[in-house]
């Protein structure tokens, strides 16, 4: 539930404060999209699932940005934790048709009561998989200053690298 | 507040003390003359007597030396006062084998009242009743030479005594201990507790102060510069626009332009929208993650995952009388499904997994949805750098053409944006809250102005600490001056007052040789009246003198004590006993005087012609074995031989 | 408990000397000074009446 952000995320997306991007005096700041600090989070932790591959849990901020998910995902809960669920078992290595295995996983890392759907261990295994998914993402690109030059960049790392 | 005495009590104690009540009655004369021979315990009495109001510790060897023989183990003495007409019993318990000596205060009350261990008096007369004041009215004939006596600073000491100065003066250690605390408070911020301390902490105050001004200062004329080289370059773009314009031609080629930029602009930002929009959606992401998703939800199903039946459903099973087959449960049925049921999952685990498994199931996404968005984005940047690209030409040519004014404000607006980066640079580093940044950049207070701000407000609190506690410290030594100057001053007026009055009285004792109190510094200071200052006087004026200047003290004092003194005129003279005899008594409200069969003539004799009811006499009389006699009235009183000279 | 009359006085004679200082000052040493007389007061009480006091920093050196 409570979503941290790894160390110096915010430096390379240019945050001020809530707002993306803020050292280019380029941008035209009313119009574009807004990019939120989930955004980031949601991005670095896309490809750390992808490769699964766990960060360090020291190189997160000290406090959590946020607890719960913003408006704009709140759809999607079940299919992070399916895509959690899905980095995990390739993660552990556990045999696709251990059935009692798989059940032990999602029993560890889900939780109904909890609006993130999934329990206190999954919350941190999403955090540190920011981590290592920051580490990718800081490897494949440089800093951007605006929303436009980020959105393709960072497609670009989808479409040429994969990670069966 | 008027305090009288109207009595004591000894029990097996040494001298004529072994079991002794003077009952003074509960209106005391006015006079009480004691005949107590010398050995009949008169010193001892007005020992306790003493010890019973000021509430000394009386030193376990004292008290041992108190004890009337072998055979007795505890002692007793007991001073009865009427305090503004209320009765207290002051006693003290003598145990003469630890040495110790309890005292215990009895208030006979209508309702209530009773005994209790202390020294229980009113609060003020308690705290008054010091030993220094004590010896003033319980009082022993040989202080009076002290009260002259120029060595010994009796007379200011007991003024300060009676007037409570010494009381007040000790405010000064209050003052000194509340400003040790306050100074160790501050000593876990600042240890600054000298003025040059201060000084230290105020200059590195100052200086923050100052270098968060120049900050501040430069933040602004930064600021204001890179509004003004924006607002400049924008200005040489408009005339780098308009020149171009100027040529028909080029004109139309530049509108085109225009009209493409705007184009562009804004479908990459309704694209960047819509390509955020899908990043949001895991399924929208890229085609691996949408197979990963559909292929969890298949294996869920595959996997027959989650169980359909919950723990609690056979928990509940467990409670019938009949399982679903229909067999009856009995105890060990019970307990198998019960204990079974552990292995199954509980209810919300299965919800939990079933919602993700529907929502796995349901997901769609386009694969390629994101990537034509992207690929439309990349193409409109890529528009938008030959946007660039093709003015830039535009420009080129025109300036190879020979147009220098072209090719100089393209120039100037090039060196502008290098200025423009390089203040920006200035201004981050002069601004920037992000500590990352601000460890990025190496910035320190002296250059960046919010760590600046937090620096001046650490160096403030440390001042102000300080400051406060040396403000607190001033304080304390002012209100310290005023004490001690109002307790000088007291002690000055009141000395005046008293001297004055006894001079007054003086002035009626000494018919012939007029001597009166010059001065109270220390001791009296006599003179004669017209004459120079007085060298020694004779023991009786002394003894009238030293009365005299007790009277004014005690009479006008804040409490009426009682007056009581040992011998009072045993020094004197037959003649000068007399003249004590004759004045004195009148200056107090309450007397009790020990006198020894010596001193009837002339002294004692001077209460025989006073009013009866006025003077109570009382003889003491030695009885062997350490008990006494006590007979009361003038008769026996007159008859009394002693075998004393 | 009466305070005698050559307190009251000592102290308006000490006080003239201090006009730079309240009358809250004033009032509260007076009543200070009856309270200690009396055997009836704390540490507080003085601790409030040295706060009244004002005071100057001289910061020379």
């Amino acid at each position: 539930m409570s979503f941290t952000l790894p160390a110096n995320v915010r430096n390379f997306f240019g945050f001020e404060g809530p707002r993306a991007f803020a050292r280019s005096r380029t941008a035209k700041r009313d119009t574009s999209a807004r990019f939120l600090l989930f955004d980031a989070f949601y991005c670095c932790m896309l490809l750390g699932l992808d490769q699964a591959k766990l960060g360090d849990a020291s190189r997160l901020e000290a406090a959590n940005f946020i607890i719960g998910y913003p408006e704009a995902y709140k759809g999607q809960a079940e299919l992070i934790a399916g895509l959690l669920v899905d980095a995990e078992i390739r993660r552990l290595e556990i045999q696709p048709d251990d059935r009692d295995d798989i059940e032990r996983q999602m029993v560890h890392l889900l939780d109904l009561s909890s609006p993130s759907r999934l329990s206190v261990d999954g919350d941190d295994l999403l955090n540190r998989y920011a981590v290592s998914g920051f580490d990718r993402l800081k490897v494949a690109m440089t800093e951007c200053d605006n929303l436009e030059d980020f959105l393709v960049g960072y497609h670009r790392i989808w479409t040429q690298s994969r990670v069966a | 507040m008027d305090v009288r005495l109207t009595g004591w009590k000894a029990k097996n104690l040494r001298g004529g003390l072994r079991d002794v009540d003077i009952d003074l009655g509960d209106n005391p004369s006015r006079w009480t003359l004691i005949q107590m021979p010398n050995g009949t315990g008169k010193t001892t009495t007005m020992e306790l007597l003493r010890a019973t109001l000021n509430g000394v510790d009386l030193p376990a060897k004292t008290v041992r030396e108190l004890r009337a023989d072998d055979h007795v183990e505890t002692g007793f003495f007991e001073a009865r006062l009427l305090v503004d007409r209320q009765p207290y019993r002051l006693q003290l318990e003598l145990d003469f084998r630890d040495g110790s000596a309890t005292p215990w205060t009895v208030q006979e009350k209508e309702r209530g009242g009773g005994r209790e261990e202390g020294r229980n008096l009113p609060a003020d007369l308690r705290t008054l009743l010091k030993p220094t004041l004590t010896e003033l009215f319980v009082f022993n004939g040989e202080l009076a030479t002290d009260i002259i006596d120029l060595t010994k600073s009796s007379a200011a000491g007991a003024i300060r005594a009676l007037y409570g100065l010494d009381t007040l003066e000790s405010v000064t250690k209050r003052v000194d201990s509340l400003i040790d605390l306050e100074q160790r408070r501050a000593a876990a911020i600042t240890t600054a507790k000298e003025r040059k301390g201060i000084n230290q902490l105020k200059n590195a105050f100052d200086e923050a102060r100052s270098t968060n001004a120049r900050l501040e200062q430069q933040q602004k004329s930064t600021s204001a510069r890179l509004v003004e080289l924006e607002q400049e370059r924008a200005r040489l773009q408009a005339d780098i626009q308009e020149r171009m314009s100027e040529d028909a031609g080029l004109r139309a080629q530049i509108e085109a332009l225009d009209e493409k930029q705007q184009e562009v602009d804004t479908n990459a930002v309704d694209l960047s929208h819509q390509a955020l929009e899908a990043l949001r959606r895991p399924a929208y992401v890229h085609p691996t993650l949408l197979a990963r998703l559909q292929n969890l939800g298949g294996k869920l199903y595959e996997l027959k995952l989650p169980e359909t039946i919950s723990r609690e459903f056979f928990s509940e099973l467990a409670q019938q009388e009949r399982c679903v087959c229909g067999r009856p449960l009995g105890h060990d049925e019970r307990h198998e499904i019960v204990s079974g049921a552990q292995r199954y999952l509980a209810q919300d685990q299965i919800s939990v997994i079933n919602q993700m498994k529907l929502a796995l199931r349901e997901s769609q996404g386009d694969p390629d949805e994101l990537s034509t968005t992207i690929a439309s984005l990349q193409a409109q940047l890529d528009e938008r750098r030959r946007i660039k690209a093709e003015r830039d030409r535009l420009a080129s040519e025109k300036i190879a053409e020979g147009d220098e004014v072209l090719r100089k404000l393209r120039e100037d607006v090039a060196g502008l944006s290098d200025e423009i980066t390089a203040l920006s640079g200035t201004l981050e580093r002069l601004t920037t809250k992000d500590p990352s940044r601000q460890r990025a950049l190496r910035l320190s207070w002296e250059t960046n102005q919010p760590l600046c701000e937090i620096e001046l407000k650490a160096r403030d609190n440390r001042l102000q600490t300080a400051t406060r506690t040396r403000t607190f410290s001033l304080q304390g030594e002012k209100l310290k001056a005023i004490v001690l100057a109002t307790s000088r001053q007291a002690l000055d007026i009141l000395r005046d007052r008293v001297r004055l009055s006894t001079n007054d009285k003086l002035a009626r004792i000494f018919a012939t040789e007029k001597i009166e109190v010059a001065r109270i510094g220390g001791s009296l200071e006599l003179r004669t009246a017209g004459l120079g200052v007085k060298g020694g006087a004779s023991e009786g004026q002394k003894l009238a003198i030293a009365y005299a200047f007790l009277t004014s003290l005690l009479a006008e004092a804040p409490y009426r004590l009682p007056f009581i003194v040992d011998s009072p005129a045993v020094s004197l003279d037959a003649a000068n006993r007399r003249e004590v005899g004759a004045l004195i008594p009148d200056f107090f409200n309450q007397m009790v005087m020990f006198v020894i069969s010596t001193e009837r003539e002339g002294f004692a004799e001077a209460f025989y012609d006073r009013p009866s009811a006025d003077v109570c006499f009382l003889t003491v009389t030695p009885k062997g074995g350490g008990s006494v006699d006590i007979a009361e009235g003038l008769t026996a009183f007159k008859s009394f031989h002693s075998k004393e000279g | 408990m009466q305070l005698d009359p050559a307190i009251s006085e000592a102290m308006d004679a000490v006080l003239a000397g201090h006009p730079d200082q309240s009358d809250t000052f004033q009032r509260r040493y007076r009543n200070l000074v009856e309270l200690v007389l009396g055997g009836n007061y704390q540490d507080a009480d003085v601790r409030r009446v040295m706060e009244l006091l004002s005071v100057s920093l001289e910061v020379d050196d």
